[in-house]
């Protein structure tokens, strides 16, 4: 044990879960891809936002590596052609941003079954704050492990967790041990715990500053919080103080629960510019839907629809509508979407990009007896969103919008990518 | 015109005829009370064309006559007045009526009768005859479901229905609905007839049955104007006539749950206790309180971001399965407030889907609340 900590600890510690999701966008691949599961792959290269269009793998970057590519030396930020000479047989597939953001949501959501105060940090890391949460769920690492379990079961991702009483001690907790990992820093403990680590663990020391700090002969955490402060001020500067309170286990930033969006939009950029009226209004339909369900999901409603639409010579139209309070179904919106479809669009126009989205957002949604005349829609819309979240947004759609699936480019990434490999030569068949 | 009277039963009278007239009178005569002295008793009428109140009251006529008197200085001039005996005259040159009661006497200057608006006289159609104090009761358990938002006149009403010697009375607001049926004593044979009464008017009726009810007094009868578009109440000494709301009204029956996934049972009067403390914390525009069914009892709960939040249990028996949901704590306060019974029944069917609560007990009563969309 070193020292006692310097702070002065709160009546009752706090109980609060860093969750960090591993390889969070080559684990969602390998999710839908199970034939690739194990195997070194990586996502990245493409560098525009069309999707089915693949820029050329030369310019490209890793953006995110399986641990079976990690065992190779790839590693994200490493130019793709790099990492194709350290793996010949690295299977490369692009970003999908859209897929890993549904995947993120679901992961949330079980989030949120144990406490409203969920900080999320980026689509796969979140602090929670579970210190009111332990009466109905148990300890703090018992909730910890029903989550991992949970995000393993139900998403089949793999989860490292770190659990303590501040946001620095459960961040470097749950990067200690992945993949998988799990570490508890029990309360009274967190100095002796960030003590033998090196000072590059501790977030917020990059590696300008680990390099005066070495140069000072601080290595570890636990002589950077026994530091004199006088010296540490004058070699860093006036974040000294805030640092080595930190490296002695003291902080009390709170899990900031971020405030409720302003608006929610899906929008999608078309491979060919679309100048078919059928297939534009079914793709309306499609994003509306998709709107709505995130709208759901967060338990918001909106008193705007909006719409937006970019023809082929870039010239951008966005239209707004109100809606009226209350819940915000499927088919309301759509009604509502459409509509300013119709007003906007000019006939047989290519359109080159199309956006459906919502504004005014407010936190719960007052259902109505006699909406769409059918009580029993709600239920419906709660269903189809499962099905979604669990099969994706191409899983199940209400009858009119069938065709436009023949539009839902995921789920033939892997086929269109295989003839566009290129020349390797090592890449195994599947 | 020359009448005394009772000063006491006209200040009566006159309080609730005057409900009748809107602050916002469309014609200026509508502000104004008309009163008609003849054949042994004084008639006072107010209107604001669509809902009119009636009353006539025993009085001593020397000479029959008529005038319209300002309703506003009227009533808070005679309900000043000591009891006692108050005489009447009007001086038809200048419209004006002097009125005395003992030591007082003031003249108040009206506008000539024949200038009030001819009321259409109610051609009867089906005649209806309730116990007052059963339908007081049924309005003020439906009335409180009807909204008060002009936008959707349809919901501003009461559907009320008679077939088979049951009347059934609904209202909704679009969120929350009540349905309250009760036998009636007497109808002409055959009679089935089913239209819309405006919400304030069947409230001011209320007003007038309660008190009237105490006394043991006679039956109220409901009479239907045979074009179906007015409909008029007479009790005792009063009449309440309203235009009759015009549209098809939502089908109701088709959200009125019939399955029981979860069944709740406890208190009435604990239910309303924690729901009125839980819901000091509901403050955002949904007003939500989330319900959650433990073993043995309910959990209510509410917060807001920059106030707080509040958790209380309460006990309960539950049946079927466990239950989360949410309502606007308003819907849920307003029916607890008026339940009889000691112990109610909430029955759900999942978080998104309609919930009914019901007065065990009682089976002529059902409230459906449609739950708030939250994550829960």
């Amino acid at each position: 044990m070193t020292g006692s900590p310097g702070g002065v600890r709160a009546p009752e510690s706090r109980a609060l879960l860093h969750i960090d999701l591993d390889a969070f966008y080559a684990s969602c691949e390998e999710r839908r891809h199970p034939e690739l599961r194990g195997r070194p792959l990586v996502v990245g290269g493409e560098g525009g936002s069309r999707p089915g269009e693949r820029g050329p793998l030369g310019r490209g970057v890793v953006s995110a590596a399986s641990y079976a590519a990690r065992a190779h030396g790839v590693h994200s930020a490493l130019p793709l052609a790099e990492a194709l000479r350290r793996c010949p047989a690295l299977i490369v597939l692009p970003v999908d941003m859209a897929h890993y953001r549904q995947v993120s949501e679901r992961v949330f959501a079980i989030f949120h079954r144990v406490t409203p105060l969920v900080e999320p940090r980026s689509l796969d890391e979140a602090f929670l704050d579970v210190t009111g949460s332990r009466r109905r769920f148990g300890a703090a690492a018992a909730i910890g492990h029903q989550l991992q379990g949970a995000i393993a079961e139900e998403c089949g991702l793999d989860a490292s967790v770190g659990v303590g009483t501040t946001k620095t001690v459960t961040k470097i907790a749950s990067a200690l041990l992945k993949p998988r990992g799990f570490v508890e820093v029990p309360p009274g403990t967190e100095a002796a715990f960030l003590a033998p680590l090196p000072v590059e663990a501790l977030p917020g020391i990059g590696p300008k500053t680990a390099l005066r700090l070495r140069g000072m002969r601080i290595a570890t955490l636990g002589l950077l919080a026994s530091w004199p402060a006088v010296s540490l001020r004058e070699a860093l500067g006036p974040g000294a103080a805030g640092l080595q309170e930190r490296a002695r286990g003291v902080d009390p930033t709170p899990v900031e629960v971020p405030g409720i969006p302003k608006s929610l939009s899906r929008e999608e950029t078309y491979p060919r510019d679309q100048g078919d009226g059928g297939v534009l209004r079914e793709r309306v339909r499609a994003l509306t839907a998709e709107v709505a369900r995130r709208l759901r999901e967060r338990g918001l409603s909106a008193r705007a629809v909006t719409l937006k639409l970019r023809y082929s010579d870039f010239t951008t139209l966005v239209r707004r509508r109100a809606v009226p309070p209350g819940d915000p179904g499927d088919l309301r919106l759509a009604g509502d979407a459409l509509r300013l479809f119709e007003q906007t669009w000019e006939r047989g126009r290519p359109v080159r990009l199309l956006g459906v989205g919502v504004e005014g957002l407010e936190t719960a949604a007052q259902l109505g007896l006699f909406d769409a005349g059918d009580p029993g829609r709600p239920a419906l819309d709660a269903t189809l969103d499962q099905l979604r979240r669990r099969f994706g947004p191409a899983a199940i759609h209400r009858g009119p919008t069938v065709a436009g699936a023949t539009l839902d480019w995921n789920r033939d990434d892997l086929a269109r990518l295989r003839p566009a490999e290129p020349g390797g030569g090592a890449e195994p068949g599947v | 015109m020359r009448c005394s009277l009772s000063a006491h039963q006209f200040a009566a009278g006159l309080g609730a005829v005057t409900r009748a007239v809107s602050p916002r009178a469309t014609l200026p005569i509508l502000s104004n009370v008309l009163i008609e002295a003849r054949d042994g008793a004084v008639h006072l009428l107010a209107t604001n064309l669509d809902l009119t109140i009636r009353h006539h009251l025993p009085a001593k006529i020397d000479e029959p006559g008529s005038i319209t008197l300002p309703a506003k200085i009227l009533s808070e001039f005679v309900a000043a007045l000591p009891d006692g005996t108050m005489e009447w005259e009007l001086d038809a040159s200048s419209q004006t009526v002097a009125l005395r009661s003992g030591p007082y006497t003031a003249h108040i200057r009206g506008i000539d009768a024949a200038e009030f608006p001819q009321l259409p006289v109610l051609q009867g159609g089906s005649r209806v005859v309730l116990d007052p104090i059963a339908f007081a009761t049924a309005t003020e358990q439906t009335v409180v479901a009807a909204s008060v938002d002009e936008g959707r006149p349809l919901y501003t009403g009461v559907l009320t229905e008679v077939a088979d010697s049951v009347l059934t009375m609904v209202a909704t607001d679009g969120h929350r609905l009540a349905i309250r049926q009760m036998g009636v004593p007497e109808t002409e044979a055959g009679t089935r007839t089913s239209f819309i009464v405006p919400a304030r008017a069947l409230a001011e009726l209320g007003r007038l049955l309660r008190p009237q009810g105490g006394d043991g007094a006679g039956p109220l009868s409901l009479k239907l104007a045979q074009n179906g578009t007015h409909i008029t109440f007479e009790l005792s000494g009063y009449e309440v006539s309203t235009r009759l709301l015009e549209g098809t009204y939502p089908n109701y029956s088709k959200v009125v749950p019939e399955t029981a996934q979860t069944t709740i049972r406890t208190n009435t009067k604990e239910f309303l206790r924690t729901a009125r403390v839980v819901a000091l914390f509901a403050r955002d525009a949904a007003n939500v309180v989330k319900i959650r069914s433990e073993p043995g009892m309910l959990t209510l709960s509410a917060n807001t971001n920059e106030v707080g939040d509040n958790v209380a249990t309460l006990p309960a028996t539950i049946e079927g399965e466990q239950l989360a949901i949410a309502f606007n704590a308003r819907y849920l306060l307003d029916v607890l407030q008026i339940l009889q019974t000691e112990e109610v029944e909430l029955v759900c069917n999942g978080s998104l889907a309609p919930g009914l609560i019901r007065p065990v007990g009682d089976d002529s009563y059902r409230y459906v609340i449609m739950p708030v969309r939250v994550a829960l």
